[in-house]
């Protein structure tokens, strides 16, 4: 009588095993994929569209989506040039206060009527400074001049962004500012102007249906000005929140182009050997350690104890499979900036035995927070046994982003492992806003470094209009920051994807705001 | 009758009431900013600020909460702090989505359930309750999101059956998060059917309609299953609650455009106190409605609770 149940137990432990048999992604009986009957590519995001509007833009989903349906008077090339998008040309003076712009004259909007003008341009920048907005990204424009008065309500206008004529702008700031161009390169600060409170740009795709939680479609923009590089109809992404489920939709052909997380780039990898087009790109990233400065209670020879202790390259290797590469200091290898010089710290777990050697055995022991993920779970535990080898003892404390988010911005916190991504590829990204005292705590500079002499050289950066110079004092600032430890300079990410077989001329882009999808096609 | 029905409503609106506090208090204690949320990682702290402002997130609790009432008061669910999208818009856009995820769970864990658990009682230690059994026991023991898995690996990447597992374009899309979805209920139901079918099958009206010679079947149907109902009907309206919760799980695997989606990544994982808030209120309303609905039909199913409305 027993027989039938283990029989049924045999059956469904075995459908179990069949179906993981390949690590969940199988494709034993698989055919390739075909290419699509109309030219529609299929996307793959894991959340919803925050913002349809790009003054509200402040997430890289959104960021990705909007810069193909909204364009900026600049934008950056491959190799992260500053190059003209919607401008013709533009130049700047020498002393770097002034940026002149004249436009390209063939530009019509997606609504079919609209020609580009400069007063298009300068309503555009005034609406994402203008508090009445809530922009996130109101301060790309707090160095014009101007701002301040058209915030307070004292002035319509801003009174340093002007139109000469119908076909130029021009931008005035209080002082020199080197990489002000490179705000213009944010998706907040792409040209739009409203009707009906939608937003309507000049980009080679429009929003044709918005979402509705599952999908939203992009369609081709007929009055594109440069339409004849448009070779996709229709782009639909589908909101799909499980990367197990995107990766299977991927290999089913439901998605054509995917992102792959770290976690999930090997296994992907080893299952589909030579299937599809693998694209790699280095991101401008950074993940780290943050010692709460503000806090005194890590020591300089502690901090620098640290930075020897981690075997960063082993992790790499053996946890990440090389998806990672090691970080000296706070530029990845990317950045034009990055300096192949810079002495770091290498690993060495005899100094930092040798550095620990003075300080006291309690404080050696502190709590280590993260993000809890599927991601960081062994990576924390690699790191908390390279830490006790050297004799420090951390506690590992995990905590959801949102909550360990707020509480460092608050400072409560005293030691995290954290990461930064830069909304443009320049020096200033990876200085200012993690190690200026101006922006401590939500501003970005989480381990609430504050340097009265590194501000002042960090200012003096942003005032250096010559280029060369800037890109030693960049170093130079970089130098200094990272022989002072407030951080544990861990590695820069490097983004995954993988396309079909038709896909052509996919290329992941360097920075977010520059996927405009030009060029791409699907080959028949 | 219209005295209990008055009463029910009362006590609803102070239950209400209490959700609204426990669920804004709770969200003021929890760690987490929306702002940081909603600004991204690159932001100034004056944009910061005065987006705080604008928010009303600089006051203290109760002007925060009374704000929120009066707003309530006015039917005015508010917009997301992250999608400044009205909130009232996305949930008659999503909530369609769950309910048709749920009832289709429901349905399926109904039939599925009620069946196995009678017929397992009635043939009981037969083949087919030996198998039920094993289901029961599966069933109960496998999470959402072993079987989602489980489902669209076997249905869809191996077997290619199912040929998209996201989205709603046709309802072949339905099926794999029905099942999913459903299993665990269908499990609990046959579970609930089947003891309740065995002790039905042992009392003495059983036996009476068997030697007055009435057939078989109309036994089985008329005095056995009939009256096994109303406890039945008590466990998948009770469950109703799970579908909701476990929807969370399986519209994340699945890519389904419902309201568990909408709560768990875009209220709580952004810290969107407006989203979170009326999000939990009406699923609050929801939940007051079912147990409403099941008392009613109790009611309907029930002679002796009839009967002990009128005497008091």
């Amino acid at each position: 009588m027993r027989k039938p149940g283990i029989y049924i137990l045999v059956v469904f432990v075995l459908l179990i095993l069949l179906s993981f048999n390949n690590g969940c992604s199988c494709s034993s009986v698989s055919e390739a994929p075909q290419a699509p009957a109309a030219d529609i590519v299929k996307l793959a995001i894991p959340s919803d569209l925050t913002a349809s509007d790009p003054a509200m833009s402040s997430d890289v989903t959104s960021g990705q989506v909007l810069s193909k349906v909204f364009e900026k008077l600049v934008t950056l090339d491959d190799s992260l040039k500053i190059i003209p998008e919607l401008a013709e040309t533009f130049e700047v003076s020498a002393d770097c206060t002034e940026f002149k712009f004249r436009l390209k004259s063939n530009v019509k909007f997606s609504d079919g009527v609209t020609v580009l003008n400069s007063k298009i341009v300068k309503d555009s920048f005034e609406r994402v400074a203008n508090p009445k907005t809530i922009s996130p990204r109101a301060n790309l424009f707090d160095k014009v001049v101007g701002y301040d008065e058209f915030i307070a309500g004292k002035a319509n206008t801003i009174s340093g962004i002007t139109q000469p004529n119908d076909y130029e702008i021009s931008i005035k700031i209080k002082q020199p500012f080197a990489p002000f161009l490179y705000n213009l390169t944010m998706v907040s600060a792409s040209i739009a102007f409203l009707v009906n409170n939608q937003p309507i740009g000049s980009g080679p795709f429009v929003i044709a249906s918005k979402s509705d939680g599952a999908k939203f479609i992009l369609k081709k923009n007929p009055h594109y000005h440069n339409v004849q590089n448009v070779f996709i109809d229709e782009v639909i992404y589908k909101i799909v929140h499980d990367q197990m489920t995107q990766i299977s939709e991927f290999e089913l052909g439901n998605i054509d182009i995917l992102n792959l997380n770290t976690v999930n780039v090997n296994k992907f990898l080893t299952n589909n050997p030579d299937k599809f087009n693998i694209h790699k790109q280095p991101k401008l990233n950074i993940y780290y350690i943050a010692f709460n400065m503000g806090k005194n209670i890590f020591s300089d020879n502690l901090r620098k104890a640290m930075n020897h202790a981690i075997n960063k390259n082993e992790i790499i290797n053996t946890l990440m499979k090389n998806t990672m590469v090691p970080a000296r200091g706070p530029f990845p290898p990317a950045l034009n900036a990055f300096d192949d010089s810079i002495a770091d710290y290498k690993y060495d777990p005899a100094k930092a035995k040798e550095l620990l050697a003075k300080e006291k055995p309690e404080s050696l022991k502190f709590d280590l927070y993260y993000k809890s993920s599927t991601e960081t779970e062994d990576l924390m535990q690699m790191i908390k046994e390279d830490l006790a080898k050297v004799g420090i003892i951390v506690t590992l404390k995990k905590m959801e982003w949102a909550a360990l988010k707020s509480e460092i911005a608050k400072g409560n916190l005293s030691c995290y492992y954290v990461n930064w991504s830069a909304d443009f590829p320049d020096a200033h990204n990876f200085l200012i806003p993690l190690f200026h005292t101006k922006n401590v705590g939500a501003g970005g500079n989480r381990a609430f470094f504050s340097d009265a002499q590194m501000d002042q050289l960090m200012d003096k950066l942003e005032a250096t209009s010559d280029m060369t110079e800037y890109k030693k004092l960049a170093q130079k600032i970089q130098q200094e920051i990272v022989n002072k430890a407030p951080w544990v300079f861990l590695w820069h990410e490097i983004e995954f994807a993988a396309s079909h077989k038709y896909i052509e001329g996919y290329n992941i882009p360097k920075i977010y705001s520059t996927e405009n999808f030009l060029g791409l096609k699907i080959k028949r | 009758m219209l005295n209990y029905i008055f009463e029910r409503i009362i006590y609803s609106l102070i239950t209400l009431l209490i959700v609204t506090f426990i669920t804004s208090a709770l969200i003021f204690l929890i760690p987490g900013d929306p702002v940081l949320a909603i600004v991204g990682e690159n932001a100034s702290p004056e944009v910061i600020k005065n987006i705080r402002e604008k928010l009303l997130l600089d006051q203290p609790f109760i002007v925060q909460y009374i704000s929120y009432l009066k707003r309530l008061a006015q039917f005015d669910f508010g917009k997301s702090y992250v999608t400044n999208l009205e909130i009232w818009d996305v949930i008659k856009q999503r909530f369609p989505n769950t309910l048709l995820l749920a009832l289709s769970s429901m349905l399926f864990a109904s039939v599925f359930g009620i069946a196995t658990g009678f017929f397992s009682a009635l043939y009981k230690d037969s083949y087919i309750d030996k198998i039920s059994r094993y289901f029961i026991l599966i069933g109960i023991s496998t999470p959402v999101f072993v079987l989602g898995v489980l489902l669209y690996t076997l249905f869809s990447v191996k077997f290619r059956i199912i040929k998209s597992i996201t989205g709603f374009e046709s309802y072949v899309n339905l099926i794999l998060p029905t099942i999913a979805l459903g299993t665990q209920s269908a499990a609990y139901i046959a579970r609930i059917t089947r003891s309740t079918v065995l002790d039905i099958k042992k009392q003495e009206f059983v036996k009476l309609a068997k030697s007055k010679g009435l057939s078989r079947m109309y036994v089985n149907f008329w005095h056995i299953f009939v009256n096994s109902l109303a406890p039945i009907i008590t466990v998948i309206g009770l469950d109703f609650g799970s579908y909701l919760n476990g929807s969370v799980i399986t519209e994340t695997i699945f890519g389904w455009p419902g309201i568990g989606l909408y709560i768990f990544k875009d209220g709580i994982g952004n810290r969107d106190f407006p989203v979170i808030q009326t999000m939990v209120l009406f699923c609050a309303v929801i939940f007051i409605l079912i147990n409403f609905v099941i008392d009613l039909l109790y009611f309907a199913l029930d002679p002796r609770l009839r009967e002990k409305l009128k005497s008091s």
